[in-house]
């Protein structure tokens, strides 16, 4: 056991840290909220030149091939700061197609990742799927009968809360062959579509936190079988294996704003006078912030233990499955302490606080939230 | 960062859980989590461990210990746990005050103490609170006049829960009556025998039946070799062995053997010939209380890293402490909720549930958020200690 990070981890922190804080003011993240394309690309060079379009991918492309810890490091600074960027995204599909895809498609797509130059998304969700639900998909899939080789397909469907499509060179889609209707169906086929294909249109979705999601209509999208990642019906599980490196790497994201979120109500408290003194000083306020910081610590190590896990293999854990369950309640009851300790002025949209409880919900609820990591637990505790 | 055991830390483990299947009976276990009292079985047992090479991994070879790293001793505590063992048989000796004789004691005191306690011969009550000082502690009124070769000791102590069954109390009491000290300056430990002339020992019972008592001390003449370290630096003393003292006392495997009897009862009986397991409220809460169980855990797990690797503890255990009482009021609340009216019946009753373990575990968990300090104490540490609150 050594729960220090490694000197490399460390060196790590320190650069994202440093570079964050550098990089991302809160007047920048109000700019890009408001900013159709809502990122920087002169930010997204400088990644790319400091090397971590590739942080989890193989040398052979580029990458530094590290595991999910270093990624969480990144994110948790990431996250300090309300980072707008498609980099979670884009990374995760990167991961994917490393592992799961085709030659043709590591030489088109994975080159280009590591110099910034292409950028990717996923599209999971769907407008019928009500309950939370990565792995329903009812975009269909269906061989093109022109095609007698069956290496062409063809895609019908509409996928929602697809982050920075507009973007996005490529999206990873959840498809189906066989879209009876029915829930749970575990036979997906994930395809890395062209997001220039024919057949292809997006429409922006106003969120919560002014981050850019969209609505993507795929209408009888023509699509290579190189584009297939793993086998035909096998990719569930290789969407789940990405959800839940999602769902970890959210945890730290949201572990690094319910920082930022503790450390500006802690000054606050120690500064703002009332009946003539400090409100650090009275047990009700003192009370709310050990809440907070008791709420911070137990998702940060969580998180880390979580990663830690993913990178030694040892899955099917409680707290894999359970952590961004209980990070994202935590990391809520936060900003809302947050918000009551702060009062009246950190309620001001002009306020940073109003910046992070609105990421907060919004990162709560991408990846899946409390209650669907509650029932994947419930599946490992053998009680599914 | 790494969160696993190295090769020998889990060959012990391996070890220790083979002696512990066979030799924990249920009748030993709950001796210990009840409070009950060590009985001969239990000390038997103990010793039984320490023969075994099984007890004693972290303490020093000179004491009779193998000088190991404090990860054995977590070892021990995680699986006795998850067999419905609060602690090791002889705790407060073990986890608590034989780390302060360690750190404090004479050299003539460490060597008569420490070997009987790593051996696990010994056992110590606490005598800390007192009617008038509970969170307030440093207020006690107890007096230890110096008589030259010894102390003569007069007061009175309260919910000091092991010294029915303890060989020795572990005794703090003020030596500085008139000085302008303030209070918690005026304070010293002693190693008192438990049978001196003078004490008196009266039970106060619990609701969930756990005995503790008063303990009253009438000119009792405790020899000066037997106090601890330095005179008033008593408090010092206590306030130093608190972070690691919750490091071993807040053990969260502790929880798993209630969420696993409940997940056996759950899928065992039916309602409606649906098993209860069915249900999705029920599977739902259930999957909270492992998580939160987790969540414990893990913070155990980074408090006594920190220990463990020479770090500076401040607030870590407070924030161990209050999770693990806290879920286990919660998670009681919740399975007494599954359990519906059968919840209410009692070891022995027709019809009683998982022997009626539930219902003593909801009463007993009244209990965690008050003793070894208050969750609101606990609280004002964090924000002072952790986020530099002023006092």
């Amino acid at each position: 056991m050594n729960l220090n990070f490694s000197e490399e981890q460390q060196m790590l922190q320190d650069t994202f840290s440093d570079f964050m804080r550098e990089e991302c003011s809160s007047e920048f993240v109000r700019r890009m909220e408001e900013d159709d394309h809502g990122y920087s690309d002169q930010i997204w060079s400088k990644m790319a030149s400091l090397g971590w379009m590739g942080l989890m991918l193989p040398e052979e492309y580029g990458g530094l091939s590290f595991g999910v810890m270093e990624l969480i490091i990144l994110m948790e600074e990431a996250g300090r700061v309300c980072f707008p960027s498609p980099y979670l995204f884009s990374t995760l599909a990167a991961i994917a197609i490393a592992e799961y895809g085709t030659d043709t498609l590591k030489l088109d797509v994975l080159t280009q990742i590591a110099s910034g130059d292409v950028i990717l998304s996923l599209a999971f969700l769907e407008p019928e799927v009500r309950e939370y639900d990565p792995m329903v998909s009812n975009t269909l899939c269906e061989v093109l009968d022109s095609d007698e080789s069956g290496n062409e397909f063809i895609i019908n469907g509409c996928k929602l809360f697809v982050t920075n499509a507009h973007v996005s060179d490529y999206i990873v889609v959840s498809t189906c062959r066989n879209t009876n209707k029915k829930h749970n169906n575990p036979c997906l086929s994930l395809f890395v579509i062209p997001t220039n294909s024919v057949g292809i249109s997006i429409t922006p979705l106003k969120t919560i936190s002014g981050d850019k999601q969209f609505e993507l209509l795929l209408k009888d999208v023509k699509v290579n079988k190189n584009n297939l990642l793993g086998a035909l019906d096998e990719g569930g599980k290789i969407l789940e294996k990405i959800h839940q490196i999602g769902a970890v790497a959210k945890s730290a994201e949201l572990v690094g704003m319910g920082s930022a979120v503790l450390d500006m109500t802690a000054e606050y408290a120690k500064t703002r006078h009332q009946f003539g003194q400090p409100i650090a000083k009275f047990q009700a306020i003192q009370h709310h912030c050990a809440n907070m910081l008791i709420d911070i610590e137990s998702s940060r190590y969580l998180t880390y233990k979580a990663a830690w896990l993913l990178d030694a293999k040892h899955e099917g854990h409680v707290a894999i499955t359970g952590v961004k369950s209980w990070v994202g309640e935590a990391i809520q009851r936060i900003s809302a302490l947050g918000h009551q300790v702060g009062g009246a002025t950190a309620y001001m949209s002009e306020h940073d606080m109003t910046l992070y409880s609105r990421r907060i919900k919004s990162a709560d609820l991408a990846f899946g939230d409390a209650s669907y990591h509650r029932r994947s637990t419930e599946q490992v505790m053998g009680l599914r | 960062m790494d969160f696993g055991y190295n090769n020998e830390e889990e060959s012990y483990r391996l070890k220790l859980k083979a002696f512990l299947d066979e030799n924990l009976t249920e009748e030993i276990a709950r001796q210990n989590w009840e409070d009950k009292g060590v009985g001969k079985e239990a000390r038997e047992f103990s010793k039984k461990l320490a023969a075994e090479g099984l007890l004693g991994m972290s303490w020093p070879v000179i004491y009779g210990g193998q000088g190991l790293p404090q990860s054995y001793d977590y070892i021990l505590l995680d699986e006795l746990g998850r067999r419905w063992g609060a602690h090791v048989p002889l705790a407060i000796g073990y986890t608590m005050v034989g780390h302060t004789i360690l750190r404090r004691g004479s050299e003539e005191m460490k060597k008569f103490f420490i070997p009987r306690i790593v051996r696990g011969e010994i056992e110590f009550g606490l005598g800390y609170t007192e009617p008038n000082s509970g969170s307030d502690l440093a207020s006690m009124k107890m007096s230890a006049i110096d008589h030259g070769d010894y102390y003569l000791v007069n007061g009175q102590k309260t919910f000091n829960t092991e010294s029915h069954y303890a060989d020795f109390h572990w005794l703090a009491a003020r030596t500085s009556l008139d000085s302008d000290q303030p209070p918690h300056k005026c304070i010293s430990l002693f190693i008192v025998d438990q049978n001196a002339p003078g004490i008196t020992i009266r039970p106060l019972w619990t609701m969930s039946g756990e005995r503790t008592n008063e303990v009253y001390y009438d000119d009792v003449k405790v020899p000066k070799a037997r106090l601890v370290g330095e005179e008033n630096k008593g408090f010092y003393y206590m306030m130093e062995a608190l972070g690691s003292e919750r490091n071993t006392v807040f053990v969260p495997t502790r929880l798993s053997p209630i969420l696993n009897s409940m997940l056996q009862y759950v899928q065992e009986f039916s309602d409606k010939r649906l098993k209860l397991s069915i249900n999705p409220q029920i599977r739902e809460k259930l999957a909270q209380i492992a998580i939160e169980i987790e969540v414990a855990q893990v913070l155990a797990e980074r408090s006594r890293w920190i220990e463990s690797s020479g770090g500076a503890l401040t607030h870590q255990p407070e924030v161990t402490k209050i999770m693990v009482s806290e879920l286990q009021q919660r998670m009681m609340r919740i399975c007494m909720e599954i359990l519906g009216p059968f919840g209410q019946l009692k070891e022995g009753s027709k019809h009683v549930p998982l022997g009626g373990r539930i219902e003593w575990n909801y009463l007993h968990s009244f209990m965690t958020t008050i003793g070894g300090g208050t969750s609101e104490v606990g609280r004002n540490v964090i924000a002072q200690r952790g986020l530099k609150f002023p006092r």
